[in-house]
């Protein structure tokens, strides 16, 4: 017995009145727990709301920033961008009194700072953490860490942020009886008509100088022995036996180089595609082409023939040409019908030398400070943190299959399904080559390269004379080996952004997604690989202006050294290759080379046998500026002609989770009839795209929907939409697949690899569209409604590209806006706007528009 | 037993049934409370993403946004949204000629706002014609959204129905037991 019981036994009358006083004390425990808990969860509501109300705020200011380039930061708190921001703060429920009185601007370096803040309560001193109840700030530029635009734009990005004092219910008795929550909100205002930094256009400019023979060639310089037949064992790129032409298209080739229509040039004049310092060699077995689009539109650009200015060789140089078949064993002869001067006329595929060779020389800024530095990465399908030789460049937890920018040793992925994130990737050495025989891979695993990598070239002695494949190397090799490799792991999703959801990745098959990226190699590295062994490869520079550090250039390879650029990938026909094979964006080599080059494997299958509304493929959209270029494999496809501006990922608005990786690569090209040009957009995510929401604009004109033609007659205000009455009819409650049979107007049905591939026409003014014969084509991964919804669904790499065809509209320029949104049913959509000058076909596009989006 | 101890059992038996309604009604309350916070923050958020795509454009889908964003706690289901829901006469806002949410602003005893007996939640939409510091000073009717180009605000009002659990409560409401929880965004239109 207890002291306590006995006590109290001892004296019965002690416990009168017992559960009251245990009640009592209970009772401030239970009153105290529930009142942290309530004041818990109103605090959080209080944060969400001021939340909601920076958001409000910081847009309704940048839509006031926007559309002209800031130089400074606003001036003072009558700016219009500061009242907007004040007032919607308050208009959503955080009401301040505006005034100057705390206005501060400070220049710190090259940096001047706007900040002020406004209280509710009048004689606050400024920046005081107390005596008001609200408070409103803005900072122009935000304050650090910047977003990749606001770095480029600092005066067109505001920062806004919200302080509230918030009175506690329960625990304000326990002596708290206030408690400050605090928001913070970032808009970037794109500013319209900037000119940014890139090169001069014309789609290839080759610097590899001729000579007459072999014994001229300088020491330690690549060059092209005309006494030979040119072959890959030979096209070894070191003086010894060296026989490398600076422009090479294999027989096999049939390059298709599509250069840009220079009359956008101020006057208006004709841009050469290609521009060569040294001997080309034409081997395309159908004929090559070198086309320049002016007057002709890019339809006028096909095989076989020849429109335009082609090419220019510098003086001494010389064209061979060899267009039967099997020409590659036999000693291509000067092209005799080539005009031998600038101004002739050529009758046979080869059309040039209409204009004289001009010295172009463009170096890229590339401003690799503050890069993390990040040791080796070698993927095996396991997960980026596992396979980074320190932990500093990890990927956020969420994304563990996602690599970050920053500075590298090296990258090699052997296996495995990866993103890159946009920035830059600096890389600095070599990858080794595996020595491992069993268990997985310490290095580049060339086990499962076959014949069809015969055309790679990676290292100062080429693949014979170097002993073969073992002794390929890169800064950054891209393949596929034999050796073991992390299991795929799906992604997982909890509430829609909650802490469970997590993207998936890793696995055999290598799938590459890097959208917005730029590789710098260092002198010190070698260049970049992907293999044919690779399944898909999707790469694209940062859209003009969008990054500070390389001067707005749609920059995606800077090489500083003799290496070389091999783009291949897959071409095997497979459901997941499709449509992401694109290289996007600038190429450059160094213009100091004295060896490398580019080499382009067009054969990569960037669309299924030209399906998508093209005629061709377009392995590399983009420019190339390098010592050497070689194109392999079968069909070419080189195309330029939408210029910088089409070569990069645009501004991309997104809203939910952060979802602008699904918006691949986009290009505007002209075609497919002399009146009409294309925008074609690649999607890629773990969801199936929802064709029910996707529309595309032109202009200020009303959306087009993919899906919205289907009704007839068209349903009247108030009327369900979509019906939910018959088959392949869209629908948000009824998700399905797209059926082998599609309704009128609808053509289309199931393409080679059993995806849909739907067109819709409009062609009906008032029912169906805009009545002008444009077309709107998906093909791909995509559903009615949300793959979530869908229980036979499999999730996964999915892809899907989207073809927009429709009459050149009138014009200085065009602005395309597409949205369109995932499966996922989390609210995710990306909104992206273009803005191409209006020529009638495809111009170098100086791709801005005053969009505002909000980036933290 | 003795009959004082007796006595003392009556009388902790009577204390007990004093405190027990007491102790009940706070727990249920603090439940109720707790519930009413987390949906009107799910309010808040739908709001919040109703917002943000509805300044994007005039017809850009605002219904999906508004109940794509309250995941957890309210379906996307026809009992949820009623007439807001997919499908539903007044849930998809993709041209101007349909209806923006609820064209009466989610008001209770609206028959367009709160048709079903499950309905848990509505949303409306109107233009904001002049704002100020504070609030909007003048509004469109519901359902009416700012022409393209007019520099005007839009304002996304999301509203859950709450059904206390606590009979006590429930009281304080009226006749029929329900609170309307509220959240409004007001935006700037972009477009």
């Amino acid at each position: 017995m207890s002291w306590t019981h006995r006590n109290l036994m001892d004296h019965p009358e002690r416990r009168r009145g017992q559960a009251m006083v245990i009640f009592a004390l209970i009772f401030v425990v239970l009153v105290g727990f529930a009142g942290l808990s309530l004041d818990a969860t109103h605090l959080y509501l209080v944060q969400h709301t001021a939340q909601k109300a920076a958001d409000a705020a910081a847009l309704a200011a940048g839509k006031r920033l926007a559309g002209a380039t800031q130089q400074s930061p606003v001036p003072n708190s009558n700016d219009l961008a500061a009242v907007a921001a004040h007032d919607f703060a308050g208009a959503d429920g955080f009401i301040t009194t505006r005034n100057v009185a705390c206005d501060t601007t400070v220049t710190s370096g090259s940096v001047t700072r706007f900040t002020t803040w406004w209280y509710d309560t009048a004689g606050v001193a400024c920046g005081s953490s107390s005596g008001f109840n609200t408070a409103v700030g803005i900072a122009v530029p935000p304050f650090a860490p910047l977003t990749p635009h606001c770095q480029t734009s600092p005066y067109n990005c505001m920062q806004v942020m919200i302080q509230s004092k918030v009175q506690n219910f329960l625990i304000g008795t326990l002596g708290i009886p206030t408690t400050n929550v605090a928001a913070s909100a970032t808009v970037y205002a794109q500013p319209t008509g900037t000119t940014y930094d890139y090169p001069f256009p014309v789609a290839i400019y080759l610097y590899e100088p001729a000579v007459a023979t072999i014994a001229l060639c300088p020491p330690g310089q690549q060059c092209f022995d005309r006494t030979k037949v040119p072959a890959r064992s030979l096209l070894s790129c070191s003086t010894a036996g060296s026989n490398c032409p600076t422009y090479w298209a294999r027989p096999e080739a049939s390059s298709l180089i599509v250069g840009v229509d220079g009359t956008t040039l101020n006057p208006p004049q004709d841009v050469v595609a290609l521009e060569s310092n040294g001997d080309m060699v034409m081997q395309g077995s159908i004929g090559d082409e070198y086309c320049d689009p002016y007057g002709v539109g890019v339809t006028g650009c096909t095989l076989g023939r020849a429109i335009g200015k082609g090419y220019a060789i510098a003086p001494g140089a010389i064209p061979y040409c060899a267009t039967s078949g099997g020409a590659g064993t036999r000693l291509p002869t000067p092209c005799s019908a080539a005009p031998a001067s600038p101004g002739g006329t050529a009758t046979t595929p080869v059309y040039a030398n209409e204009t004289t060779f001009a010295s172009h020389i463009w170096t890229p800024r590339v401003d690799t400070s503050g890069l993390l530095t990040c040791g080796t990465l070698l993927l095996n399908g396991g997960t980026v943190a596992s396979s980074l030789s320190t932990s500093t460049c990890a990927p956020p937890a969420a994304e563990p299959y996602t690599v970050m920018p920053g500075k590298y040793d090296w990258i090699v992925v052997n296996h495995g399904s990866y993103s890159f994130e946009p920035g830059i990737y600096d890389i600095t050495g070599i990858a080794p080559v595996n020595s491992n025989s069993s268990g997985t891979a310490n290095g580049i695993d060339h086990s499962r390269e076959t014949s069809a990598d015969w055309d790679l070239c990676t290292t100062a002695t080429g693949p014979t004379s170097c002993g073969g494949p073992t002794g390929l190397r890169a800064g950054v090799w891209i393949g596929r080996g034999s050796l073991n490799y992390g299991a795929y792991v799906a992604t997982t999703y909890g509430a829609c952004g909650g802490p469970s959801t997590m993207a998936g990745g890793g696995g055999d098959p290598t799938i590459i997604n890097a959208p917005g990226v730029v590789f710098r190699f260092e002198s010190s590295s070698m260049g970049f690989v992907s293999t044919s062994e690779v399944q898909s490869v999707g790469m694209s520079s940062p859209g003009l202006g969008q990054m500070r550090q390389v001067g707005g250039a749609p920059l995606l390879f800077d090489m500083e050294n003799n290496g070389f650029i091999h783009l291949d990938g897959s071409t095997a026909r497979s459901s997941d290759s499709r449509g992401l094979n694109t290289f996007s964006g600038i190429i450059y080599q160094t213009s100091t080379a004295t060896a490398g080059g580019v080499e382009v494997n067009p054969g990569v299958p960037t669309r299924e046998d030209g399906e998508g509304g093209g005629t061709y493929n377009n392995a590399v959209v983009g420019q190339v500026y390098a010592y050497s270029f070689t194109n392999f494999g079968s069909m070419g496809a080189f195309d330029y002609s939408s210029g910088a501006g089409g070569a990069a990922t645009p501004t991309v608005t997104t809203s939910g989770n952060q979802e602008n990786s699904i918006l691949v690569s986009s290009v505007l090209q002209a075609g497919p009839t002399g009146t009409t040009e294309s925008l074609v957009v690649k999607y890629s995510d773990e969801w199936a795209l929802d064709a029910y929401d996707v529309y595309v604009k032109i202009n200020a004109n009303s959306p087009v929907y993919f899906s919205d033609g289907i009704w007839s007659p068209r349903p009247g205000s108030g009327a369900t939409l979509p019906p939910n009455n018959a088959g392949n009819i869209p629908s948000d409650t009824n998700p399905r697949i797209p059926a082998a049979s599609p309704p009128s107007p609808y053509t289309g049905g199931i393409d080679s690899v059993g995806d849909p591939n739907w067109t819709m026409h409009y062609p009906v003014a008032g029912i169906y569209g805009p009545a002008d014969g444009s077309t709107f084509q998906i093909e791909g991964d995509w559903i009615w409604g949300h793959e979530r919804d869908l229980t036979t669904a499999v999730r996964g790499n999915d892809v899907a590209t989207l073809t927009y065809t429709f009459p050149v509209p009138a014009g200085q320029t065009v602005t395309i806006s597409m949205f369109m949104t995932d499966g996922d049913r989390c609210g995710d959509y990306v909104t992206s706007t273009w803005t191409f000058n209006n020529i009638g076909t495809p111009a170098p596009g100086v791709q801005v528009v005053g969009s505002v989006r909000l980036e933290a | 037993m003795s009959p004082k101890q007796r006595r003392r059992r009556a009388q902790a038996l009577v204390e007990t049934a004093l405190i027990l309604p007491v102790l009940v009604l706070l727990m249920l309350g603090s439940a109720d409370l707790g519930r009413a916070f987390y949906l009107k923050l799910e309010m808040s958020g739908a709001s919040r993403a109703g917002m943000r795509m509805a300044v994007l454009g005039g017809v850009v889908d605002i219904g999906n946004a508004v109940r794509s964003e309250p995941n957890s706690a309210i379906p996307n289901t026809a009992s949820a949204w009623g007439s807001m829901a997919p499908g539903g006469t007044n849930a998809d806002c993709t041209s101007n000629t349909q209806h923006c949410g609820d064209p009466t602003g989610c008001r209770p005893g609206s028959a367009s706002a709160w048709g079903g007996v499950d309905q848990q939640a509505c949303f409306a939409v109107r233009t904001c014609l002049t704002w100020a510091n504070g609030g909007c000073a003048g509004y469109s009717a519901w359902g009416v959204r700012p022409n393209a180009g007019a520099d005007q605000a839009v304002e996304v009002f999301v509203v859950y129905r709450f059904l206390p659990a606590t009979p006590l409560i429930a009281n304080f409401a009226g006749g029929t037991g329900t609170f309307y929880l509220t959240a409004q965004t007001l935006g700037l239109q972009l477009y």
